[in-house]
């Protein structure tokens, strides 16, 4: 298994989002693991080693942000893991969601979105 | 200037010379009938002149008073100084009258007991105290009287003078005014008044009727149901009058020696005369001001109930008027048209019953404050709509609650409005945004490519596939071409511009082609795509709408059903072209079934799919306007399946959609 240090969990239900976060990511030497819904997420999660951050969408189905964050704050293997916000909708109150490691509104620039992910991938 | 002047001047000196000649003439008379010490008469009618003319036209004719005084007195024999005193008491008696009931508030008309009050005492019973005391001093300083003779001059000038004032000036100020000519019935009354008083004052004061029950006094308060006639009837006019016609006969009897003041002396027989009559008149004049009062006080309340029922039924709410104890006695006409009640209800108290069971109106009602609420009514359709329904409290001058004045105004129209407005606003803002939310995910896809190649030129090492990727980035540029064309399209077909571009082209070709586009798309999701035609279906159709129609139904069906099949079907069918996708995924509630071709709606939450919502709202105004309809059938978990019916014939003449 390769080491996980440098990787990302990527969980957007959106297609062509989960693309380009992925060539930019990898660009920069970064892994990419995606996921379309906070239930695919988890399934991955379960089956892999714990990646050293996820970056989640809020809005998805079947399984959104909201009850994926529930899902993983319950699992005590999973609870510890950094997960930072990436959504669009700045309806989101993300200081609701002390969980949270961080949140970052699309669209994003990409040096904000790499300084983040630099912190928790050493 | 100068012909004006000489005018008025003329004019003035008339009027002086007018008071004058009437002052003097009627000081003669009076001084014929037995005047004690000769000057001091019983019957002086020119106090009651001087007054009138003073109060009508003015202080400044007073050189009338006071020449016409100083020529009887000399006439009559008086010394120059004592004439003088004399004039000088007389002509101070008016000024001095006038000025007090300027500043009392008098109004000539005597028409309220306030004038009647006031004219007796200041100007009738007071002010002659000023001429009876000069003119008598003057006499007594001149030795025309001696001092045993002071009290009796004084005391006759006094009573003169007042009876003068009484009698003569409420007969000149209340006859000057312009009057009203009488009805013919008032006119026969009048006659029939005055043949009764005078014949009834005649015949008690000549004696015509015997004293048979030897009254010690005569019957000389006969005359008063004369005068009370007069003033009840003819207020002002009736009662000045009587009193002048009364006070003409009596004095007439009793100088001729008849009636039941007849004395021995004249004089005597004059001052008991001249007290009666002064009660008289004060009496007369009294009553004709309290009747006068009130029939102001209730044509003024005729007036404001006319205007009330007026207002009350002419305004556009309906009214109600309830008691002290909340039990509505009176509603407007309105009202009755509104509720399709009638007046009979509120004998049966029944109409009372929806505001003796509200508990706000009670509570008002406990607190004597004013009350305010929405409530339903039954109109006479028997549909309830809402009405803001108010009372307020009417109280009395000790401020206790007498009625509650109460409103309704329907404002069922108004709510509803207001409520739609207000859920027209909420959608709207949830479009917003999601629409928001919609347009900035593409964005942010296309951002990212660019800035990550941007990056990777300055590291200097472009990547491998960057066709791949600028093709990516292009892609996320296209779809938000593509969702701002759905924006567009949703104003248009608000606006009602939907215009077709109608072709005839064979749908077949157009669904193959379409089938696949979105093949990628449907391998992505996992998605089997199988088409069945049997039919080639050429139309007039416009076929970039149809285009986008078809586009819509398979973009949801990959979206909404994942990892299933989906069939698309084309056959005809009764003049129709019939195009049906069938997904197997999550499917739709049966109540959402219809809202989901609504504006802005979906049957799931917005925040979980993404997309406007839009697409089947337009899909549904575009076969509209193409003369078909859609259509769909769901069974939530087991999948949808929508139906496109386009008419194969002779297309409908395109019409605008709204």
């Amino acid at each position: 298994m390769p080491s996980t240090e440098r990787l990302v969990l990527v969980v957007d239900d959106d297609a062509d989002i989960r693309e380009a976060l992925r060539e930019a990511l990898e660009q920069d030497g970064y892994a990419v693991a995606e996921a379309r819904d906070g239930s695919a997420a988890l399934g991955y999660l379960r089956a892999h080693p714990a990646p050293p951050l996820i970056l989640l969408d809020w809005n998805m189905a079947p399984m959104n942000g909201a009850r994926f964050l529930e899902e993983l704050a319950r699992d005590p293997q999973l609870a510890a893991i950094p997960v930072v916000l990436l959504t669009a909708d700045s309806r989101v109150d993300a200081k609701a969601r002390p969980g949270l490691a961080g949140h970052l509104i699309k669209p994003v620039e990409l040096e904000v979105l790499f300084e983040v992910v630099a912190k928790f991938c050493s | 200037m100068q012909q004006s002047r000489a005018r008025h001047l003329l004019s003035y000196a008339v009027k002086v010379s007018g008071l004058l000649a009437a002052y003097l003439i009627t000081a003669r008379l009076g001084l014929r009938l037995d005047a004690v010490s000769g000057f001091a008469t019983l019957v002086w009618a020119p106090t009651g002149i001087a007054l009138f003319a003073l109060l009508t036209s003015g202080y400044r004719l007073w050189p009338g008073v006071f020449a016409g005084a100083l020529i009887a007195n000399l006439l009559t024999g008086a010394p120059v100084p004592v004439a003088l005193g004399i004039a000088s008491g007389n002509t101070a008696e008016a000024l001095l009258a006038v000025w007090l009931l300027r500043r009392a508030g008098f109004d000539r008309e005597l028409s309220r007991v306030h004038d009647v009050a006031v004219f007796s005492v200041l100007a009738a019973a007071a002010c002659t105290l000023v001429s009876a005391t000069t003119g008598a001093t003057s006499l007594w300083a001149g030795g025309v009287v001696s001092t045993t003779a002071f009290a009796p001059t004084w005391k006759a000038w006094w009573l003169g003078d007042a009876l003068g004032a009484l009698t003569v000036a409420p007969l000149l100020l209340v006859w000057s005014r312009r009057v009203a000519a009488l009805k013919m019935a008032h006119v026969a009354e009048a006659l029939l008044l005055a043949a009764c008083l005078l014949g009834l004052t005649w015949g008690v004061f000549s004696g015509a009727v015997p004293n048979v029950l030897e009254s010690p006094f005569g019957w000389p308060y006969f005359v008063f149901p004369g005068l009370f006639w007069a003033a009840l009837r003819f207020t002002q006019r009736g009662a000045v009058t009587a009193t002048f016609a009364v006070a003409v006969v009596t004095i007439a009897a009793t100088a001729t020696g008849h009636g039941p003041f007849a004395r021995p002396v004249l004089s005597e027989s004059l001052i008991l005369v001249q007290v009666f009559m002064a009660v008289s008149s004060v009496t007369a004049l009294m009553l004709a001001a309290a009747v006068s009062e009130r029939d102001r006080a209730r044509s003024t309340a005729e007036e404001s109930q006319q205007q009330f029922q007026t207002l009350a039924d002419s305004i556009p709410h309906l009214a109600w008027v309830a008691d002290a104890g909340g039990s509505i006695r009176w509603f407007n006409r309105r009202w009755y048209d509104y509720t399709g009640a009638t007046p009979r209800a509120l004998e049966r108290e029944e109409a009372s019953g929806w505001l003796r069971g509200n508990a706000g109106f009670q509570a008002a009602l406990a607190a004597g404050e004013p009350w305010e609420q929405t409530l339903p009514l039954r109109r006479s359709d028997g549909v309830p709509r809402r009405h803001l329904s108010r009372a307020v409290p009417v109280r009395d001058a000790d401020g206790r609650v007498v009625k509650w004045f109460g409103t309704h105004t329907d404002v069922e129209e108004q709510q509803e409005f207001e409520e739609k407005l207000s859920e027209a606003l909420r959608v709207r803002e949830d479009f917003l945004a999601v629409a928001g939310h919609e347009l900035k995910t593409p964005l942010a896809a296309l951002l990212m490519h660019l800035e990550s190649l941007g990056r990777a030129r300055k590291a200097g090492s472009l990547p491998e596939n960057l066709d791949q990727r600028l093709e990516k980035a292009r892609g996320s540029a296209l779809r938000l071409g593509r969702l701002i064309d759905q924006l567009l399209d949703v104003s248009r077909i608000a606006a009602g511009r939907l215009e077709l571009e109608r072709e005839r082209f064979e749908l077949d070709v157009l669904l193959v082609e379409v089938v696949e586009r979105f093949a990628v798309q449907a391998e992505r999701a996992g998605c089997t795509l199988s088409l069945v035609k049997s039919a080639s279906s050429c139309g007039l159709w416009d076929r970039a709408r149809i285009d986008q129609v078809l586009s819509n139904l398979l973009s949801n069906a990959i979206k909404y059903g994942a990892g299933k099949p989906i069939d698309v079907e084309l056959w005809e069918e009764g003049g129709e072209a019939i195009v049906r996708v069938t997904d197997r995924g999550i499917g739709i509630e049966a109540d959402q079934q219809q809202r989901i071709f609504g504006r802005f709606e979906r049957a799931v939450s917005a925040r979980e799919f993404g997309g406007f919502g839009l697409g089947l709202w337009i899909s549904r105004q575009v076969a509209e306007a193409s003369g078909g309809r859609i259509e769909v059938q769901s069974a939530p978990g087991e999948g949808s399946t929508f139906t496109l019916r386009l008419p194969l014939g002779a297309a409908e003449a395109p019409h605008a959609v709204h």
